[in-house]
């Protein structure tokens, strides 16, 4: 096993805050919520929806979900200088890629299986598309990278979950260099299926908050470049951040709600802890899954105010992104490591009340923090805790 | 990798605590509990894992919620069909059949899904991430795929393995088995390793 320091050295990333690391930054400092409705297909469902910011024109649903993990890709590896032709090692590396979704998993074209239902099919092109389209298959091929790769498809825990195979490949020496990273687009299908289960909120989600009512759906793409120490320093790599450990456990209880005892997410945070040689204290701030559903929030709440000290500095940021499924953890991993960078965190947007059930407040105002590690958390559904934890450099 | 069992799907095994689950599911509950059939694992063990490995999930309950979004519109849908459609359902009812808290992922992939599952595992032991795990390949034919298999050309990785079954092992850290450059159909490697 290869125990050196695994490190970031690219990070990329699409949402409703922005197209850019840098567009996202600027969109936290001035607070900006850009919820709106759904219009990137029909559906007899109003709710506010966060969609990706985009210039470029995102239109095909099929192909949607790909584009965005294109945008959040090729900025990681560019600015990991990955591909850079000038560095002799460049083209000794192995690089594998490891991407979390959910949509894209499923053939779901609506209107293809209305004609196959119909018997009236002409072109079995979307099933061509679907196979041709496994994020991770795809972008190896692309990209010419010899692999690893496969989708992690572990519905909301699927972007943390693929920084941790990642992070198995690295050290077990299955390849140098690991993309990692989640995309989902905003669609219908999720649409329904989570209106049918009730927690979908009709105003803008308030993760933590007492008068939380349900979550919103959002859509986007994060990617980090991971690489062993040896390796980024070879290239002369820029070095983001470091990728200390990884842990998640199976809440074994139900298949849609989380354990409320929350014994599965505390063992995840233990673990990664202990796989880190760190202690609770060790931690400065939480980047918290916080969906705005009654039982997530209850659940973390509750685990955070058990193990952590009162002062721990907990945020969501689903009040601006939404919650992008296969793509949040992925999308709070790059969050977490550029709020290691600027030592800067944001509110947690949509919180005014304290939830007495849950007895803590997350950060109210975006605030300057002095901070070495952070932890990132994510719940699934299907009972997955997944704890990640970043180093600043 | 050691192998410590295996076990394939019992189509007609009647499994306590999964009436509702779907097929894909009941496949991949009743294949992990036939792997395991000779381990009494501790309750709400942390060290045995879950890699359920698939190219193409479940899809026929993907499909039988889009009947549902055609028939009854997208507020009338079956929020059991929904929950059924998400890949990792298959993998929490095993954990939850076998009383088991540790890791648990779902992957997909079209070209060699059980020899990526394999790479995962191998790289979980020797980074001391599992004791146990329970490797299981499920996958499942419907209409609309078998209808394009028929009528166009794919690369052969997206039909080698189109049936319907699932097949599970349980590894531990050894040397008995070394993973292939690349497993044609995963019901007969595991049936011959």
């Amino acid at each position: 096993m290869n125990n050196e320091k695994i490190f970031i050295t690219g990070t990329g990333i699409i949402s409703a805050l922005g197209n850019s690391i840098e567009e996202t930054f600027e969109a936290l400092l001035k607070n900006q919520i850009n919820v709106g409705k759904i219009d990137s297909f029909d559906c007899d469902i109003n709710k506010p929806v966060f969609k990706a910011m985009t210039t470029s024109n995102l239109t095909s649903s099929m192909m949607r979900t790909k584009e965005l993990a294109d945008i959040a890709f090729l900025q990681a590896i560019d600015q990991a200088k990955i591909n850079d032709s000038d560095n002799p090692i460049s083209e000794k590396l192995k690089i594998g890629i490891c991407c979390g979704t959910t949509v894209a998993s499923q053939l779901n074209d609506i209107e293809f299986y209305k004609k196959f239902r119909m018997g009236i099919v002409k072109s079995y092109d979307p099933v061509k598309h679907f196979i041709a389209g496994n994020l991770s298959e795809a972008l190896l091929l692309e990209h010419n990278y010899s692999g690893p790769g496969f989708n992690v498809v572990n519905a909301c825990s699927s972007g943390t979950d693929s920084i941790g195979v990642a992070m198995a490949w690295i050290k077990n020496r299955v390849c140098d260099i690991v993309i990692a990273g989640g995309a989902d687009e905003l669609n219908r299908v999720p649409m329904a299926g989570f209106n049918s289960l009730g927690i979908l909120s009709d105003s803008i989600c308030k993760p933590f908050d007492k008068n939380r009512d349900g979550l919103n759906l959002g859509e986007g793409a994060g990617f980090l470049v991971l690489e062993k120490e040896s390796t980024a320093k070879a290239r002369k790599a820029e070095i983001l951040a470091e990728c200390c450990s990884y842990s998640t456990t199976a809440d074994s209880y139900h298949l849609t709600a989380p354990r409320p005892d929350g014994k599965g997410l505390e063992y995840a945070i233990k673990k990664a802890l202990l796989n880190a040689n760190l202690n609770i204290e060790d931690i400065n701030f939480i980047n918290a899954h916080g969906t705005a559903t009654k039982n997530n929030d209850f659940v973390e709440g509750y685990v955070f105010k058990k193990m952590f000290p009162k002062n721990i500095k907990v945020f969501s940021t689903k009040g601006y992104t939404g919650h992008t499924l296969g793509a949040a953890g992925a999308i709070d991993a790059v969050l977490t490591v550029l709020s290691l960078k600027k030592q800067w965190i944001p509110m947690n947007a949509g919180f005014s009340r304290e939830d007495p059930e849950i007895g803590f407040s997350p950060v109210k105002k975006s605030t300057s923090l002095k901070a070495k590690y952070a932890l990132s958390t994510s719940l699934a559904f299907g009972g997955v805790n997944s704890a990640v934890i970043f180093r600043r450099i | 990798m050691n192998i410590l069992g295996k076990g394939f799907a019992d189509n007609q095994e009647k499994i306590k605590g999964i009436r509702r689950a779907d097929n894909f599911a009941k496949m991949a509950v009743s294949a992990s509990n036939k792997a395991c059939l000779n381990f009494k694992f501790s309750n709400e063990d942390t060290d045995i894992s879950i890699i359920l490995c698939t190219q193409f999930g479940p899809h026929v309950t993907t499909f039988k919620f889009l009947n549902n979004l055609l028939d009854y519109s997208d507020s009338g849908v079956s929020p059991t069909t929904f929950s059924h459609s998400v890949h990792n359902a298959a993998a929490s009812y095993i954990a939850s059949s076998l009383g088991i808290m540790g890791q648990s992922i779902t992957i997909t992939s079209f070209q060699d899904p059980l020899k990526q599952a394999l790479i995962l595992a191998d790289a979980w032991f020797a980074c001391s991430q599992a004791k146990k795990i329970i490797v299981c390949y499920v996958d499942e034919e419907s209409e609309p795929i078998s209808a394009a298999h028929k009528h166009c050309t794919f690369p052969s990785y997206s039909k080698d393995s189109l049936s319907t079954g699932a097949a599970a092992i349980l590894v531990e850290k050894g040397d008995d088995i070394e993973i292939p450059e690349k497993i044609f159909n995963p019901f007969t490697y595991i049936k011959e390793i």
